[in-house]
């Protein structure tokens, strides 16, 4: 194993010319000791098969996993296992959105309007803090079988505690950021005599913004995790979440699924922390993104 | 820093979140009261301790034997934590590889490995409850410690250099002092984290006497007040839980205040 | 040059950045004697603080011979022949101030208790008696900078190096500060040598027995200053005539090439 070469000589060494060139052998760079890390992963998976002697029934082989995507579901009439996990991942997908979108907002509107009126900040807060004493995952079966029982729609609930497990950190995030400005360009903003609107959009706006994507990040996860453990009480038709406890279910008679199951989870929580990510490097650009 | 300050200080402290929940407590009752929801939907406040008065040895049971493993797993999860952070630094290839992969393994819903997990090491036992908590609490602490093993600045090192001090003395007297703050953060997430986490691993499977069978359970046949009796439990565990890294970080952080 | 306790040979030092190679030292020739006190004087950019980095073998050269005490720079830095004493004061915020001074002496492996009465003896000599168990950043600034002194001292190295160590702090402490280094290094039995990096012309003449006058792109030694001023040097030095000229002939040769 070499030691890491200092950055700035090996960017000197390999290209000559500056711009494009070097951001992709940089992002290379990047990009290879993970992909190495999860290749070694794969082999450690296929190894231990072999060195351990572990059953496929307990852990299939990679190739049985990719086979069995491949398959028809539903004794051959269906869609091919692959296409039906994207499909519930979807459905997981678009409730943890939703949730994130009202969560957010709602975060949002609050961390504005406690930086606008402290008294209500003073009120308010309390039980802003106090409502995360209660562990909405815990409770979630609970929500889930009440708005069923009062007529609502399954994605209500579901949307909900989404959006309960969002709002919070947003709300924390965007308050911490918007109180973030500095005195001293606040007093600039003093003294050109800039109106209440004008410092909030020009000023507290922009400053706030990398403290409210670092929540945003830990927001879509929640949010996430909040839609799937809501699709785990019974009666939910697609997700996910039922996605998983099926297959469970079934584990005997075909024990991919439940591998493929657990990917599609892990997609739906990759793909929107990265949509996150990706949306903090377009809007913070001077900051380097990290974490 | 005298200690009349010192305790005054704490009441100022306690004094709001103990009113805040008085108020909270007041608010709910009143609400289920004044608009008499159904039972089934949200019990009040009242009904639920009055639930838990009935058999309230039971349900702390069942709460320990949950916190026993979300404890059990964090200590495991967060060890194994460290230990892969320090390895990282020792080895810097090895960091560009797992340091991104455990950032994107922190958005990965953990809690989708516990029927897996349940499979592998038995879904009664609470081995599987333990390793969701462990995988649950390892990503966190691996990213968190190896930043703070990481954080020491340039001059910091050079210093070090200065007194050719072994590789042994950087690392004990420089990167993991600098690393605690970090360390505590991790495990203040870490303790919120795994209570809940063991009380959802539950959900999908689980012996007879745990917190997260028993919600299931009692929310399925509208019990509610039954299972918000053991939420509460959940609550008070994650709450000590939690109080007790507080307080561990308060007399190892004592250069902070 | 037999009493030449540092001595450069041609010594270059070239970086690889972005744009190129860029030429921080060029051809630099100089010998510091024996207890000497050097200041290396220049604007940003002229390699000073690298001249000096080599010196303590933080970086190494290019091209040229360099001997520190008839040694490689790197034997001298094992041998533990110089402090060092940053612009920033790098104190370990978790340590007491007390524990900081200790710290090289821990590395090093001195037993407690000696090192612990020598940590006391320093801080006494910086000024800092009262403030061991104290923590870094309950102290002021220059309060800070003195302890980083104190540390650099604990040892007794022959060499001290010091990068703008007064640069981050008023007029007022600064002026007050170098009064007191010359007493620190005035009083022992043998004096240390320096060398004393710093952007104030002021403070260079004040301070040194020559000045290094260095230039930038690339960065190469200008002219040295000899500064005959009499020592001990006190507050009236600064109103000396001689001081003067001497100041005038420095920023002269600042602004030479």
């Amino acid at each position: 194993m070499a030691e890491k070469p200092l950055p700035s000589l090996q960017t000197a060494a390999t290209s000559p010319v500056p711009a494009a060139p070097s951001y992709v052998s940089a992002a290379l760079r990047r990009a290879l000791p993970v992909v190495g890390a999860v290749v070694a992963l794969l082999i450690l998976w296929e190894a231990s098969k072999l060195a351990f002697g572990i059953s496929d029934q307990r852990l299939p082989h990679l190739g049985a996993i990719v086979e069995a995507m491949l398959t028809r579901t539903q004794g051959g009439s269906g869609n091919i296992l692959l296409v039906q996990t994207l499909l519930n991942a979807w459905a997981t997908f678009r409730v943890a959105l939703g949730g994130f979108l009202a969560g957010g907002l709602m975060g949002f509107a609050l961390a504005a309007i406690f930086m606008g009126l402290p008294i209500l900040e003073r009120g308010l807060m309390p039980y802003v803090i106090g409502s995360q004493m209660v562990p909405i995952l815990a409770i979630a079966p609970m929500v889930v079988v009440g708005f069923g029982r009062m007529g609502a729609p399954p994605w209500v609930a579901k949307v909900m505690v989404a959006a309960y497990l969002t709002f919070f950190p947003v709300t924390i995030g965007m308050l911490r950021g918007l109180r973030a400005p500095s005195p001293m360009s606040l007093d600039l903003m003093r003294s050109y005599a800039a109106s209440p609107a004008q410092v909030f959009w020009r000023l507290r706006m922009p400053t706030s913004l990398p403290y409210l994507f670092t929540s945003l990040k830990v927001a879509a996860s929640a949010s996430v995790i909040g839609a799937i453990v809501a699709e785990l009480p019974a009666g939910a038709r697609e997700g996910i979440g039922v996605m998983i406890l099926t297959s469970a279910q079934f584990y005997n008679s075909r024990p991919p699924a439940l591998y493929i199951a657990i990917l599609g989870a892990a997609l739906v929580g990759v793909v929107f922390y990265g949509m996150v990510a990706l949306a903090e490097r377009l809007v913070v650009r001077d900051r380097a993104a990290e974490g | 820093m005298s200690s009349i300050q010192h305790s005054t200080f704490k009441i100022q402290h306690f004094l709001p979140p103990i009113l805040t929940f008085a108020l909270a407590m007041a608010a709910w009752e009143s609400l289920v009261r004044g608009f008499d929801i159904p039972l089934y939907l949200l019990p009040a406040p009242s009904q639920v301790v009055a639930t838990f008065m009935e058999r309230p040895v039971y349900l702390l049971g069942i709460g320990l034997a949950t916190f026993g493993n979300a404890l059990v797993g964090s200590l495991i999860g967060c060890g194994l934590g460290c230990l892969v952070a320090a390895a990282c630094v020792r080895w810097p290839l090895a960091a560009d590889g797992l340091v991104p992969l455990s950032v994107a393994a922190s958005a990965v819903p953990i809690i989708a490995l516990s029927p897996l997990l349940g499979i592998w090491l038995g879904s009664i036992s609470p081995a599987s409850k333990v390793g969701v908590v462990a995988i649950m609490t390892f990503f966190p602490t691996l990213v968190n410690v190896y930043r703070g093993l990481s954080s020491p600045r340039a001059d910091s090192l050079l210093l070090m250099r200065s007194y050719a001090a072994r590789q042994r003395d950087i690392f004990l007297k420089l990167r993991v002092p600098a690393a605690l703050p970090f360390l505590f953060n991790a495990l203040r997430i870490c303790a919120s984290l795994s209570m809940i986490g063991a009380v959802v691993a539950e959900f999908f499977g689980g012996p007879q006497n745990a917190l997260g069978v028993y919600i299931k359970t009692q929310a399925g046949i509208l019990r509610t007040a039954e299972a918000w009796s053991a939420i509460v439990v959940a609550c008070l565990f994650g709450l000590l839980f939690y109080m007790a890294v507080v307080a561990i970080e308060r007399r190892a952080l004592r250069w902070k205040l | 040059m037999s009493d030449a306790i540092i001595e450069f040979d041609r010594v270059s030092k070239i970086y690889q950045s972005g744009g190129g190679p860029v030429t921080a030292l060029h051809d630099v020739s100089l010998s510091i004697a024996d207890g000497e006190f050097i200041a290396l004087i220049g604007p940003s950019g002229c390699g000073k603080s690298t001249l000096m980095r080599l010196v303590g073998d933080l970086e190494q050269p290019s091209a040229g011979g360099l001997r520190v005490r008839g040694k490689t720079p790197h034997q001298a830095r094992l041998d533990r022949d110089y402090g060092i004493v940053f612009q920033s004061p790098v104190l370990y915020e978790w340590r007491s101030i007390r524990k900081n001074v200790e710290l090289p002496l821990e590395i090093m492996g001195q037993p407690g208790p000696k090192r612990h009465a020598r940590a006391d003896e320093l801080l006494r000599l910086v000024g800092l008696g009262d403030f061991g168990d104290a923590y870094p950043h309950q102290l002021s600034g220059g309060m800070q900078q003195r302890a980083s002194i104190a540390r650099a001292l604990s040892f007794e190295p022959a060499i001290l190096l010091m990068d703008e160590p007064f640069g981050a702090l008023d007029e007022i402490t600064r002026e007050r500060m170098q009064l007191e280094l010359l007493g620190i290094w005035d009083g022992g039995d043998q004096r240390t040598t320096v060398i004393f990096v710093t952007h104030s012309i002021p403070e260079a003449v004040f301070l040194a027995d020559r000045v290094v006058v260095m230039s930038p792109r690339p960065g190469r030694v200008e002219r040295v200053v000899p500064i005959d001023l009499p020592r001990p040097r006190s507050f009236e030095t600064r109103e000396d005539p001689r001081f003067f000229a001497l100041v005038t002939e420095v920023r002269e040769g600042l602004r030479e090439h």
